[in-house]
């Protein structure tokens, strides 16, 4: 085996993957070879020192795994999952959207319901007025009605 | 993390009464692997709530999905299989936001003194920032094949690659880390 083929297989041969057969080989050319040598110490020496690192404090999940699996699923699910704040600011914007558009259409037809009874009080106050014997057109002239 | 050779059949009995929808076998399941789980989601993402939010989606999908497990891979490889999937998407949203990597708190150790606890607590910080600084992949190679001492087989299975490119992603990462790390070699 020659250097370098020696360095393309050193990662594997660090982390046990070679054959037996592939180890053998590696390892003549380690016992001859100062500078794969060297690169091999370099590279136990890395491996090492990631094993330095200290342990990971891990929290014990398994209450909140269980309370999630009793939630809903399916489309009830993806409500669920949406998040609280978004949701209320959601219910909120439809609410105050239903509110601005309920009051609108509420005063309109307020305002109209207000004119045509406007508009009903005066034709009958004109009415009142009439001759008796007036022709229908000739009223609707006088309150610029006709058609 | 349990040794996988000798749970190994246990692990398939576990998951087998977990498919069959017992509760206590996924309690179980999920006291066995939640801190391998959790240490390797957190290299991953390297923020404490986002690992445990993490980690807690993966066994709800792995006892959902049980019914429909096979085989074909040990209980332990399709576990870090779900959790590397939402690791990896989340790791990549992260990297796209550029967010900057937080810290990961570490348990407390057996140093002697404070200076030798300041020390460690360096010294792990300092390998927890290289590795930070790998693409996700060859990070999550690095944890399973040094953390885990994963075989390059089920590494592979985990990142949905082959054993070839998980060679690659480790050869890869070693020169990155030796390069950043020269200082403390």
């Amino acid at each position: 085996m020659k250097c370098k083929e020696t360095r393309k297989v050193l990662s594997r041969y660090l982390d046990h993957e070679l054959s037996s057969t592939e180890t053998s080989a590696i390892e003549e050319h380690l016992a001859g070879c100062l500078e794969c040598r060297t690169e091999l110490e370099t590279q136990q020496r890395l491996w090492t020192l990631l094993g330095s690192v200290a342990p990971i404090r891990a929290p014990n999940l398994v209450a909140a795994v269980e309370a999630r699996l009793s939630e809903p699923r399916g489309w009830l699910s993806f409500l669920a999952g949406l998040r609280l704040r978004s949701f209320a600011y959601a219910t909120a914007t439809v609410a105050l959207v239903g509110l601005f558009v309920g009051t609108g259409v509420w005063a309109g037809t307020a305002r109209h319901g207000s004119d045509a009874r406007e508009h009903d009080r005066t034709f009958a106050e004109l009415l009142s007025d009439v001759p008796p014997g007036m022709e229908v057109v000739a009223v609707l002239d006088q309150i610029g009605e006709r058609p | 993390m349990p040794e996988r050779t000798t749970t190994a059949e246990q692990d398939l009995d576990i998951i087998r009464r977990v498919g069959a929808g017992d509760h206590a076998a996924f309690r179980e399941l999920v006291e066995r692997y939640q801190r391998p789980l959790y240490t390797f989601v957190l290299r991953m993402v390297r923020r404490p709530p986002v690992a445990e939010e993490l980690v807690q989606e993966a066994f709800v999908r792995a006892f959902r999905a049980a019914p429909r497990y096979k085989p074909t891979a040990s209980v332990s490889t399709w576990l870090f299989h779900i959790a590397a999937r939402l690791a990896m998407n989340e790791a990549a949203l992260a990297h796209h936001r550029r967010e900057v990597p937080g810290e990961i708190p570490d348990a407390p150790g057996d140093a002697r003194g404070p200076l030798e606890e300041l020390e460690r607590k360096e010294l792990s910080q300092t390998i927890e920032a290289a590795l930070a600084q790998l693409p996700p992949q060859q990070r999550a190679a690095v944890v399973l094949a040094r953390f885990e001492d994963m075989p390059y087989r089920e590494i592979g299975k985990v990142l949905e690659v082959s054993e070839g490119a998980v060679d690659s992603l480790l050869q890869r990462a070693r020169q990155t880390l030796a390069r950043i790390l020269r200082p403390l070699q």
